[in-house]
């Protein structure tokens, strides 16, 4: 179908997690008839089952909709899908520079929440025309007037021009498609320029590569041309070109203003880098701004929990890389926890998604080390260099400063739970920026804060802290110098590396006296008594005894009955496959996970 | 190399609340049957042992001095004449203060018994109460004076510790006193564990009995050493102490590796390649061997590993502990090797002692030496020794 570009609406829905935004897309794919009800499975966009189960989109997704507008003519709107978690900021920033609008979508009884505000920002910032809409209107705790005046106050809408739908019940679905159609400006861009189109993802595909998903802003890119990707220079051949429509259907050409696919015979989507230009090969264009490469903020070891399934493990990785560009990772050794890889992801949301895939699609057991982030190291030769494993470490001896990354933190939280909120923030090593009320009941909070504090169990404590109510976003702020130190595990003298940690000065006792007591409940027994020891450097700052074994079954054995004793021993050859070594101290794995677990 | 000879006799008066064992009670009208029965079994067995002399029989159970004078005698004068027991063989029979008096004692006495078991646990009442036995102290001490007079030439003194109850120190402390007093050649002093499938761990998981802490149970252990120590007898194996030359033969045997003939319902037995159990059912027994055939039971084959382990788990029960000589002849200079390393830090630790000749369980072993004994069997497997089992 040729739609004039005057009919195209490239538009994306902006919303927090659970405020209802694959809900709505289903409805818009189903009202467009986009497909059918029988098609339709509920939230099609969100592929993978673990993104369907969290309720969250990890990856964007795009999709084509024909509709015929009230005023008779048929319209090709696009809809972008934005992953819903600060993990993927910067993708949802490359999704908003593909559109012309946005739809902010705020849960009627929820009201406005951190992500709402952040990825609104972040449209703004893109100069994109925002719609807005309450959704869950037909819930009985749905607070329509309240919210309508958040969201007047917040963007200075008119209240009637706040759409009300039940993306559930299908109610006002038609008047969203009606006002993206009225209100979101058709794309710009020159058809008679040289081509540039943005990669704002990508996917991989077994049997044709890497697909990307481009908006085409000036040009057009059409089958059997040659092009190149500006950040790496490297030449393609397009194989093929289209829209996504659930399935990719394939069209001659994209113009300026269309949002679709590209197959080229790219290889790895690492090479299809998101936020990257496609431009012809033999034109001098400039690059589309904004592209930075993807940069981890969160390190964690993995590490198989049975040795054997090394392999497994590393081609699990190669193959979850294959469709995640951000997932990088390396190998690594452990005294403890032997061989396996050190991997980085854009956040702990990220951390958590791969493990999880690792753990169901690849049925590997694994361990996930408490995670950390990266941090700077100046030396006193002046080289600066980024190091992303307590073990890289130098001794402080050798270091000018250490820098950590922090991160701008916004809470919203009701009014009553300001004091706890503000109070943990403090304990995290945040530093106040400002607070501003939303309405009477709910107020909005800034810190900066380094990073490795917030993934460190600030999001479970600040749900605590506020009974479920606070909202977190965050964006990256800089690099800041802080006092940091490295906190060492050992075990009757012996280090135990995957327990290390880079923690800040004032922190050190704190976390030093949880890991010793709780690797104190976690550790078995043995046959000597064990010094649990947190040391920073050669000074220890907590330590807990460990008291040995002080008997085993010296009951009667009957008549030259052996099996009993060779019972007790199978017993405990099981139980020593699942225990590391070390030095002589044997820690079950559980304890590893136990230990590693709470940091997460 | 003599063999042991073991006779297990399942019968109980009734099972007390804390024992795990395979007995049988209220079976009395069973008791002709499962003689004949033994005896069946002995003569089915003594061609496979023809070649072989029993040098120690042991009669367990169960409570064997339940079965009386008559059929004990039938049943010893009945093996002797099937099996080839040595004129000088060790016969121990085990026997509970209620049903031992001092008719029973002549009859065993006659019929070649030279080694009483009795099986006394405590010599505080409160305590043999709790522990559903059915005799009290003044009932042991008659007992003893009946087996002197007897001429029982060895008495051994079973002992339990670790019992629940707020005296458990001073009544450990009399039970030993009131043994030592008695004299007897030797001693067992067991450390109570209650299974949860027995009445008392059903009481003590419900929290209405309180085992000892380990500290406790140590202690117990500790002054059992002390004490019998300084009464003059050997500490010769983790829970058994005798007067020098007074071992239990037929269990040292065991603990040596030797092989042993077992017979009776609930029975072991190891004839060097085999492992035989036969099963814990009297009636399934009584009906096999009386069709002619052979009684329930299962068998397995020791292989290397398998014997490498059972060396070390049962030798290391001793004092005397294993010899390289025989480690490196049966198992190789590598198993050795694998085993001496294993052996190491537990040795610089003082869990364990090793010299040119010997390794063996030193004093901070003995109380944990299952445990030991299993880090280093999985500490020489991992560094190579007895690696040919799939």
């Amino acid at each position: 179908m040729n739609i004039p570009r005057a009919r195209v609406r490239n538009f994306c829905i902006i919303a927090h997690i659970d405020h209802g935004k694959s809900t709505l897309a289903d409805r818009l794919l189903e009202t467009t008839e986009t497909l059918t009800k029988k098609q339709m499975r509920e939230q099609v966009l969100d592929a993978l089952d673990l993104e369907r189960e969290r309720g969250i989109t990890i990856k964007a997704h795009a999709i084509t909709m024909y509709y015929l507008a009230d005023d008779g003519e048929v319209y090709q709107i696009n809809l972008i899908d934005t992953p819903g978690h600060v993990d993927f900021s910067y993708e949802v920033s490359r999704s908003l520079a593909a559109c012309e609008g946005a739809l902010l979508l705020v849960d009627a009884s929820q009201g406005i929440e951190a992500q709402t505000l952040s990825n609104l920002y972040m449209a703004l910032d893109h100069d994109l025309s925002i719609l807005t809409a309450l959704n869950k209107i037909d819930l009985p705790n749905a607070r329509v007037d309240e919210v309508r005046g958040e969201l007047r106050d917040l963007l200075g809408q008119k209240e009637e021009e706040i759409l009300l739908t039940s993306a559930k019940e299908g109610i006002g679905i038609r008047e969203i498609l009606e006002t993206v159609v009225r209100e979101v400006p058709p794309p710009r861009g020159r058809e008679d320029a040289p081509l540039r189109a943005l990669i704002f993802d990508s996917a991989f595909d077994l049997y044709r590569g890497v697909l990307a998903y481009v908006r085409v802003v000036d040009g057009a890119l059409r089958r059997g041309e040659s092009v190149r990707l500006l950040s790496t220079g490297k030449q393609y051949e397009v194989l093929e070109v289209g829209h996504f429509q659930l399935r990719l259907v394939a069209q001659d050409a994209l113009h300026a203003g269309d949002v679709g696919y590209v197959i080229a015979g790219i290889k790895e989507v690492a090479d299809a880098k998101v936020g990257d230009t496609v431009a012809h090969v033999g034109t001098e264009v400039a690059p589309l701004p904004g592209y930075k490469p993807m940069k981890p903020m969160v390190y964690s070891g993995l590490f198989p929990v049975d040795a054997d399934d090394y392999l497994r493990l590393k081609e699990a990785l190669g193959k979850l890389q294959l469709n995640d560009a951000a997932l990088v990772y390396e190998p690594e050794t452990s005294l403890a926890l032997g061989f396996g890889f050190r991997a980085g992801f854009l956040g702990p949301l990220h951390l958590e998604i791969v493990a999880e895939r690792l753990r169901r699609e690849y049925d590997i057991d694994l361990i996930a080390t408490t995670p950390n982030v990266p941090y700077l190291v100046l030396r006193e030769d002046g080289t600066k260099e980024e190091i992303d494993s307590p073990a890289e470490l130098p001794r402080s001896s050798e270091m000018e400063a250490i820098q950590e990354p922090f991160v701008v933190a916004m809470v919203i939280t009701p009014t009553d739970h300001v004091g706890n909120v503000m109070k943990l923030c403090q304990d995290k090593r945040g530093e106040f920026q400002e607070m501003h009320y939303l309405d009477t009941s709910r107020a909005r909070l800034t810190y900066r804060m380094p990073l490795a504090e917030l993934i460190y169990d600030f999001y479970d404590r600040l749900k605590s802290t506020s009974r479920g109510y606070a909202t977190l976003d965050y964006e990256f702020y800089d690099y800041v110098d802080s006092k940091l130190v490295k906190l060492d595990v050992l075990l009757n003298g012996d280090p135990v590396d995957a327990l290390s940690i880079i923690v800040h000065e004032e922190k050190a006792y704190e976390r030093g006296r949880e890991l010793v007591d709780r690797l104190r409940e976690l550790i078995p027994r043995q046959m000597f008594k064990i010094a649990i020891q947190a040391a920073v450097g050669s000074r220890v700052i907590a330590r807990s005894t460990l008291s040995a074994v002080r008997k085993d079954v010296l009951a009667k054995c009957y008549g030259g009955d052996v099996t009993r004793k060779r019972k007790l021993l199978e017993r405990q050859r099981e139980g020593k496959r699942k225990m590391k070594q070390i030095g002589t101290v044997q820690i079950p794995q559980e304890a590893f996970l136990a230990i590693l677990k709470s940091g997460e | 190399m003599p063999a042991g000879l073991y006779v297990h006799v399942p019968f109980c008066k009734r099972r007390c609340g804390y024992c795990d064992f395979y007995v049988e009670t209220g079976k009395e009208a069973l008791f002709d049957r499962t003689v004949d029965a033994i005896l069946r079994e002995a003569a089915r067995e003594a061609g496979a042992w023809a070649g072989s002399c029993f040098d120690s029989l042991f009669v367990g159970g169960g409570t064997p001095s339940l079965l009386g004078r008559r059929r004990l005698g039938r049943l010893l004068d009945g093996l002797r004449d099937r099996l080839p027991l040595l004129s000088d063989a060790e016969i121990t029979i085990e026997a509970n203060p209620e049903s031992t008096d001092a008719d029973l004692l002549a009859g065993l006495r006659a019929a070649g018994m030279n080694r009483l078991s009795l099986g006394v646990q405590s010599f505080a009442d409160p305590e043999l109460r709790l522990l559903d036995r059915l005799h009290d102290a003044a009932r042991v001490r008659k007992v003893v004076e009946m087996a002197r007079a007897a001429g029982v030439p060895q008495l051994s003194l079973d002992l339990i510790y670790g019992i629940p109850g707020t005296g458990a120190g001073a009544a450990w402390r009399q039970t030993l006193d009131e043994a030592i007093a008695l004299v007897p050649d030797h001693l067992s002093c067991y450390l109570l564990s209650l299974e949860e499938r027995t009445p008392m761990g059903r009481r003590a998981a419900r929290g209405e009995l309180h085992l000892p802490g380990d500290a406790a149970a140590r202690a117990f252990y500790d002054s059992a050493r002390q004490r019998l120590e300084q009464a003059g007898y050997e500490h010769y194996e983790i829970s058994n102490w005798s007067r020098p030359g007074r071992v239990c033969r037929h269990n040292v045997n065991v603990w040596r590796g030797g092989v042993y003939l077992g017979l009776g319902p609930g029975a072991h037995g190891y004839d060097g390649t085999v492992r035989r159990a036969n099963l814990p059912d009297l009636i399934g027994y009584l009906s096999g061997i009386e069709g002619g055939g052979i009684p329930p039971r299962e068998e397995e084959r020791i292989d290397e590993r398998r014997r490498f382990e059972e060396r070390l788990l049962l030798g290391l029960r001793l004092r005397e502990g294993v010899a390289w000589r025989e480690i490196k002849g049966r198992f190789g200079e590598e198993a050795a090797e694998a085993l001496r390393r294993a052996a190491a830090p537990w040795v610089d630790r003082g869990f364990l002692a090793c010299d040119e000749e010997r390794l063996r369980i030193e004093k901070e072993g003995w109380f944990v030496s299952n445990r030991l004994v299993g880090e280093l069997i999985t500490g020489a497997e991992s560094s190579g020794a007895c690696r040919a089992r799939p």
